[in-house]
């Protein structure tokens, strides 16, 4: 299960990066957090001990920390311990009969499986013969394993009763027994062998063997064998944690009904009529006296409660469970359960961040000492157990819509940068997606003044502080986000004041220094992209300058000139007032200047003035000018600027045919329009080569109305 | 432009090319399709073959599957408890998830063969004449598929074997694939998972739309009836799985099992419109699959009519 939360997130992640590749060089793929939070199996806790490799470590004090046949032979030899060393050799043999060095794609002779099976014989002999005392385990499981390559399927279920069984609690015992459960299993008694593999937390086998119980049918089959079946709270979580998913498919805009999503992500669809079943039963297992633990069955529908909505019968079910007997994983659940479904709740404020101190500082216990990691191969390292995905749910899907109900945006900004990213390593990879970077860049220039002021003295409230936590923010970041935020909203002076107090070395270690160093957004876009050259070193750039400031600075001495300038030479200020605009767009070479990542799919920036708007502007005062060059160039720039387009792209929603269309009414259309009827009169050749301007005159040359076949032009592939 | 020797040189060798081809021929011979993954075959089982004249088996020796670490490899691989009377042809038929020709397999076709000729050594069974590949390839796969074939062939060639591959019926739209034959399924033409469609098995409905140009097809083709059933479990007229196994599912008391198994009158009929659609195609007719429960639900006419013509 621990495996399945991280598939979740990069799934979901992956899949809304794909969903937009069409249109992206750079996808942001934002954390959804939508992690499971039922969860009473102990098997973190008590992962299924099965690992003999302590008893080679103490062997070799420490110098074999992995079961290494050859390395183990040397020291047994060197302490002359025959012992150790007849049963590695028989261990050995065992997996050489086994065939563990075969590749997939062999197949033995009969020469071979004659001779593995003699083996297999004799190695079953001579752990009947052993008579000592130091390996009396390893021969027992020894045993067993050979009567399993042997299928002997019988003999081992009669050595377990026999004798495994009698053994003390180790590592050995516990493989014993998972071996006896799979002969179990093999002899037609599925629920025993399900209930031991429930027992010894031996979650692939659990998984394997209830592919087809994890659902109210399945419960229901054990829960009648035996109302305490060790496989009930593996069930009850994975149903209650199916229908979760199926709830946050549709909450992430997903299809519930997909069948691939629910392969994928290794869950079944579990809809409101099976919930429903599921609460009927849950009421009759909690009030069944022979139910040891009903706070299960209880926090379950509690749970379930909550994820369809009915937030009155969620809290009441979950104050039983509270009550009712229960283990302490469930208990330790139903606590993180109350916490989420508390956010829905409106409360008396003070009180209310007491109880969510109280529940974090808990929450944060339980991720130092929980061993409940993740995953293996978590994004954010080790780290991360179930509490901290707990924590990252409550806050995500809980708090966050709680504060920002109550108009406490700032709370729920600090809440958002203590998850999982530091916003020191988001802004360079801006693009990569935060929700706390995103939240940032949505604030206005006065706003993040606010804000920074707020995280300086510490926190307003017991909240604040806790998450603040004493961390000083990061000067130079924030001065960097507000000048660039007084900057898009044309502050230009307000701009400058907090920009200088930037050092260079800061921005040439962003990653965006290369794009500042290399693109000059006194350059026409519509005359050509500007390309970084190839040798650009982009470790460190070597900025000299800082170019916001230094765009701030032309941008206002150009605008005090324009203001005073007329005829030609307010055209050709105009002009170039439109190209400063237009470069430091999200759609220019320099839209460093304004933004701190570029995608296909970008939009202008929260807050900030429409500088393609302005661009635009502009343009049409350049378009008056009296000289035929600039003109003529202002005229190539309004046809070239995409806003308005003059066409669309889009899924026939009957069809599905992804088609083209004119768009005769649009801006961009009449400068096109505009820019065709002077290109027949002997127009310069970076407006006769233009290729849009030729696909252009292609399109319209058949007429302006209906759809086509977007396949039929090169120009127009979706992707 | 001018035509260069190197240019025209492959044009003047195609035909001598195809000329070195062998001719596609197949054996004009019934079959059975042994499905289970230990091969052993009961009383009832044999008597039937032995009855019927089938003197064909055409064995799964095992699936490929696709491995996270170590690509294809071979999965749910038969083992053998019984020997086979030498009076019965076995032809391996390997069973190849479409995801294993996502990108094209290489190197192993080599190991397929060398593999399945290990198999039959092994258990005393002869050198097989005929090997069988089973595939759900779609358009997406079709390319990584054909090139895996076209090396499986030449493997299978060198050891003087033919190459045979199963076609479903969507398949028949797509270019036949490079083997020397095809078996054209004709079972699982409906959706078992819809609790409306009563005959998902085989319901000549189903077939006619795919069988008009049968006849054009560049394949030599058997055909492949069913006689199996299945039993579908539907929860509140829910699709839940195909119950293989008693315990396989947990069955509520308000759930529905319903047992899809084709009509005698159904095979008939398909067996007689495919036959009108390419005469000659039931020359040699594959039966799916051997199993007691299987054989018995049939009468005796009914075998008469598809496997003696």
């Amino acid at each position: 299960m621990k495996q399945i939360f991280m598939r979740r997130f990069f799934i979901a992640s992956t899949f809304m990066f794909l969903t937009q590749l069409y249109a992206m060089a750079c996808g942001g793929t934002y954390p959804t957090y939508n992690y499971y939070m039922f969860s009473v199996l102990d098997y973190e806790y008590n992962p299924v001990n099965t690992n003999t490799d302590k008893f080679w470590a103490d062997y070799s004090n420490g110098e074999v920390t992995e079961f290494d046949a050859e390395a183990l032979l040397n020291i047994a030899r060197q302490r002359g311990d025959r012992e150790t060393q007849n049963y590695i050799a028989l261990l050995q043999d065992y997996l050489e009969a086994c065939g563990s060095n075969d590749s997939p794609w062999d197949y033995p002779s009969k020469e071979v499986i004659d001779e593995r099976q003699a083996m297999l014989k004799k190695i079953l002999s001579a752990t009947k013969l052993y008579k000592g005392t130091k390996f009396k385990e390893h021969y027992a499981l020894l045993q067993m394993r050979v009567n399993r390559a042997l299928k002997r399927h019988d003999d081992n279920i009669a050595f377990w009763n026999n004798t495994g069984s009698k053994f003390a609690d180790s590592a050995f015992r516990n493989r014993m027994e998972g071996i006896y459960a799979g002969s179990l299993l093999r002899t037609g008694k599925r629920s025993e062998a399900c209930d031991i593999y429930a027992q010894l937390g031996d979650e692939e086998s659990i998984k394997w063997v209830s592919r087809h119980y994890c659902n109210l049918a399945g419960i229901l089959y054990f829960y009648s064998k035996d109302p305490n079946s060790p496989m009930l709270p593996y069930l009850v979580q994975r149903f209650v944690n199916n229908a979760q998913e199926t709830l946050d498919i549709i909450a992430d805009g997903g299809n519930p009904n997909d069948p691939d999503w629910f392969e994928m992500v290794q869950a079944l669809p579990t809809g409101k009529s099976d919930v429903m079943d599921f609460i009927k039963f849950a009421d009759e297992a909690a009030a069944n006296p022979q139910v040891k633990t009903p706070c299960l069955y209880l926090s379950a529908a509690g749970f379930l409660h909550y994820l369809h909505g009915n937030q009155e019968k969620a809290e009441e079910y979950l104050s039983r469970a509270q009550t009712a007997d229960g283990t302490e994983i469930q208990y330790d659940n139903l606590r993180a359960l109350r916490l989420l479904v508390s956010t829905r709740s409106k409360h008396n404020t003070k009180d209310y961040e007491k109880y969510i101190l109280q529940e974090f500082r808990w929450l944060n216990q339980k991720m130092q000492e929980s061993s409940m990691v993740a995953s293996e191969n978590d994004y954010y390292g080790e780290s991360e157990n179930h509490y901290t995905h707990v924590y990252y749910r409550v806050v995500f899907h809980g708090l966050l819509p709680y504060y920002d109900k109550l108009g406490q945006n700032f709370t729920s900004v600090i809440m958002l940068s203590k998850m999982g990213q530091d916003p020191e390593d988001a802004m360079p990879y801006y693009c990569m997606g935060s929700h706390y970077v995103q939240r940032l860049d949505s604030m206005t220039a006065d706003e993040a003044i606010a804000y920074y002021a707020l995280l300086r003295r510490g926190g307003d409230t017991e909240l604040q502080r806790y998450f603040i936590d004493n961390v000083k923010p990061d000067a130079n970041y924030f001065n960097d986000i507000i000048g660039t935020k007084m900057l898009r909203e044309e502050r230009w002076k307000e701009a400058i004041k907090y920009m200088e107090k930037v050092p260079l070395a800061y921005l040439n270690a962003k990653a965006a220094a290369t794009y500042a160093k290399y693109n000059d957004y006194n350059k026409p876009r519509w005359m050509g992209k500007q390309r970084i050259p190839k040798d650009a070193d982009w470790e460190n750039p070597g900025l000299t300058s800082n170019k916001k400031i230094d765009f701030c600075k032309d941008v206002m001495a150009l605008q005090k000139s324009y203001k005073k300038a007329s005829g030609e030479e307010k055209c050709l200020l105009a002009y170039r007032l439109a190209t400063l605009y237009y470069q430091a767009s999200y759609l220019g070479d320099c839209w460093f200047l304004t933004q701190y990542g570029q995608t296909a799919n970008e939009d202008n920036a929260p807050y900030s003035h429409d500088f393609i708007g302005e661009a635009l502007k502009y343009l049409e005062v350049a378009k008056t000018s009296s000289n035929n060059s600039l003109r003529t160039e202002a005229l190539y720039a309004c046809a070239y600027i995409p806003r308005d387009s003059w066409f669309k792209t889009d899924y026939d929603k009957e069809t599905y045919d992804y088609y083209f269309e004119l768009q005769p009414q649009s801006r961009q259309f009449k400068a096109l329009s505009e820019l065709s009827a002077i290109a027949s009169q002997g127009a310069p050749t970076y407006i006769t080569h233009c290729d849009v301007l030729r696909l252009f005159r292609q399109e319209t040359a058949s007429g302006t109305g209906g759809r086509r076949d977007v396949e039929k032009s090169k120009y127009f592939r979706p992707w | 432009m001018t035509l260069k020797l190197k240019h025209i040189l492959p044009l003047m060798l195609l035909p001598l090319l195809a000329a070195c081809e062998k001719e596609r021929t197949m054996p004009v011979e019934n079959g059975m399709y042994y499905w289970r993954t230990d091969l052993h075959l009961d009383k009832a089982e044999r008597d039937f073959m032995a009855q019927h004249g089938i003197k064909r088996l055409f064995v799964r020796f095992f699936d490929m599957v696709m491995s996270e670490t170590d690509g294809p490899v071979p999965n749910a691989t038969l083992t053998f408890s019984d020997s086979i009377a030498d009076s019965i042809e076995v032809v391996p038929v390997v069973y190849v998830l479409n995801e294993c020709m996502k990108t094209l397999p290489t190197g192993i076709a080599e190991k397929l063969v060398n593999r399945i000729w290990q198999m039959c050594e092994t258990n005393g069974i002869a050198a097989p004449k005929e090997l069988q590949i089973d595939c759900d390839w779609t358009a997406s796969t079709r390319e990584n598929y054909f090139k895996f074939l076209h090396e499986l062939r030449r493997y299978a060639d060198i050891r003087g074997a033919q190459l045979s591959v199963t076609i479903r019926l969507h398949q028949l739209r797509e270019s036949p694939p490079p083997a020397d034959c095809g078996v054209l399924m004709l079972y699982n033409t409906g959706d078992v998972s819809r609790i409306d469609v009563e005959k998902p098995i085989l319901d000549l409905r189903d077939v006619k739309p795919y069988i008009t140009n049968l006849e054009d097809y560049d394949l030599p083709l058997r055909t492949a009836y069913p006689i199996f059933g299945w039993r579908a479990l539907f929860r509140k007229n829910k699709f839940v799985g195909v119950i293989h196994y008693e315990g396989e599912y947990p069955v509520m008391p308000t759930d529905t099992i319903i047992e899809r198994r084709p009509a005698a009158e159904d095979v008939l009929a398909t067996y007689r419109a495919v036959e009108k659609a390419s005469k000659g195609i039931n020359n040699s007719v594959i039966l799916f699959d051997l199993q007691s429960e299987n054989i018995t639900q049939y009468e005796a006419d009914f075998y008469e009519k598809v496997l003696h013509r």
